[in-house]
């Protein structure tokens, strides 16, 4: 007669095998979360004819969700102004939503800006929204900005979990080294935008935009495995806040990736050193004592 | 780092890659040449090269790495005393147009019908943006296996870079018979665009060489709109 504790151990199998198997994915995947902001959270100095941007995971949908966008002079007591006449478009493209003021921002005043949860697509449910605040400066951006492009490449394939699949995902992932960028409008408002094509001067790809990355950082470009096989250029651009783009000048970089499974050739039997050796002698030891032992037996 | 000449300034061909270049000089062409990045150890997983890219040298210094000019063979180009830019407006093509020393600078973007804008990088205009990179994520395509019901669906990924695995499901039975008489074959593939399914077009139904593609009602799952 099976004990107490078996019986529940069975029955917890039993209900575990009637449950639906999504359970663990019910959430919604590939959500139209907010990801950045320009300009960023906490800028200062920003241009005065500025437009600015949220960046949602790709593809959101825009069905005229409020933006709320609250200025105050930057001198904390004074109350809040009426908050500014601005237009919001959004381009699905990119899944960026823009809002442009029809007045230049106040100098030197503080803006907050709330960007609001949007759809994606019947496949997905509602991201997440946003808040940003920055503080106007008191010049406007005239000039295009100048941007050095890539300076290196490192390639790796990276395993994820993917939310939507419940399955482990592989991709190539791509280290791009920076090279210098500046603008009037201010480097930490720059926005990077990188293009994939399989040899430089042809026609590219966008694979990736974002916010610049730090000095010194380098930015990472994921891609499936089937989209990057092979010779892989990447080249870039900046954008400034009022979407004035750097030449096109900027150095790119190239790589040959290979598919996995890798491949490394028989390099261990090269090398004696290798603890095998021993394990190997262990193992013939062993062997011998276990025949030996039975021959004593008989 | 080696220097290729391409595009118009090669089609010159003049004799010896100073001569190249000269020629590349007298016809206002400033852009030489593309960098191409040698080839590099590979350790382990990670390949790394070096910075190459689309660079601008200027054609009247010949690359450290150029070969010297022989002995025996004149240049075939005479060399210009004074060289004039003749500046026109700068358009995407490599080069110095409007003589300002930036090379495909202040070029304004090309706005594009489906929304997004197409920027002049390295020379030439990118493509237009698409809302994702190969599917909607979280969307699905029927795709077809060689045993068991023959019918199963691919889910895109939570990055819509890429489907995942081909698992396996009943087959609706408006197929079922079909699936039954010839199993994975075009003719389930065309039973699955028929009744109204995104089908992974394994068979190249469409006949256009791509078996990466998916053809039927495939407007949720499709990056382009």
């Amino acid at each position: 007669m099976p004990s107490v504790s078996a019986r529940s151990s069975a029955l917890v199998v039993f209900v575990a095998m009637l449950a639906p198997t999504n359970d663990a994915r019910a959430a919604p995947c590939g959500a139209a979360d907010f990801l950045s902001a320009l300009p960023p959270d906490g800028a200062t100095s920003v241009p005065t004819n500025a437009t600015l941007t949220a960046h949602y995971a790709a593809p959101a949908s825009y069905d005229g969700e409020p933006v709320i966008v609250t200025h105050a002079p930057s001198s904390g007591d004074t109350p809040r102004e009426p908050p500014p006449d601005f237009t919001v478009s959004f381009d699905g493209s990119e899944s960026l939503l823009a809002v442009t003021f029809e007045q230049p921002l106040v100098a030197v005043g503080d803006y907050t800006v709330t960007w609001p949860r949007l759809h994606g697509s019947d496949h997905q449910g509602e991201g997440r929204g946003g808040k940003t605040t920055f503080r106007a400066g008191s010049e406007t951006d005239t000039a295009f900005p100048n941007f050095g492009g890539f300076s290196s490449v490192a390639w790796d394939v990276v395993r994820i979990r993917d939310d939507c699949t419940d399955s482990l995902e592989d991709r190539f992932a791509f280290d791009l080294g920076l090279r210098s960028a500046s603008d009037d409008g201010g480097r930490d408002s720059l926005e990077l935008v990188v293009y994939q094509s399989t040899r430089l001067g042809a026609r590219g790809d966008e694979v990736l935009h974002m916010p610049m990355p730090a000095k010194g950082d380098a930015v990472r470009v994921e891609r499936a495995l089937g989209d990057a096989d092979g010779p892989v250029c990447f080249s870039a651009i900046v954008r400034d806040l009022t979407g004035k783009p750097s030449g096109g000048d900027a150095a790119g970089v190239c790589t040959t990736t290979i598919e996995p499974p890798f491949f490394y050739g028989c390099t261990t039997a090269r090398h004696p050193s290798h603890d095998g050796g021993r394990e190997r002698t262990v193992l013939v030891v062993g062997v011998a004592a276990l025949i030996a032992a039975r021959r004593r037996r008989r | 780092m080696r220097r290729f000449f391409t595009g118009l300034c090669a089609r010159a061909r003049p004799a010896g890659i100073v001569a190249l270049a000269l020629a590349a000089h007298a016809s206002g062409c400033s852009r030489t040449g593309l960098d191409v990045p040698e080839r590099t150890t590979h350790a382990g997983t990670t390949h790394s090269v070096d910075g190459g890219g689309f660079s601008v040298v200027d054609a009247g210094t010949p690359s450290s790495d150029a070969a010297p000019p022989s002995t025996t063979t004149p240049p075939v180009v005479e060399v210009p005393k004074t060289h004039r830019c003749e500046p026109v407006p700068e358009t995407c093509n490599g080069r110095d147009d409007d003589c300002n020393g930036h090379v495909d600078d202040a070029i304004a973007p090309v706005p594009c019908s489906g929304g997004g804008s197409r920027y002049c990088v390295a020379g030439s205009l990118t493509a237009c943006p698409t809302r994702c990179d190969a599917c909607v994520p979280g969307s699905e395509r029927v795709c077809f296996h060689a045993y068991c019901t023959y019918w199963a669906v691919q889910e895109c990924t939570a990055d819509g870079k890429a489907f995942g695995t081909c698992r396996e499901q009943l087959v609706p039975t408006e197929c079922a018979g079909v699936a039954d008489k010839h199993q994975e074959s075009p003719e389930l593939e065309q039973c699955c665009i028929d009744s109204g399914y995104c089908c992974h077009d394994e068979f190249d139904l469409d006949h256009d060489g791509d078996r990466s593609e998916m053809l039927g009602t495939c407007d949720e799952v499709t990056c382009r709109p």
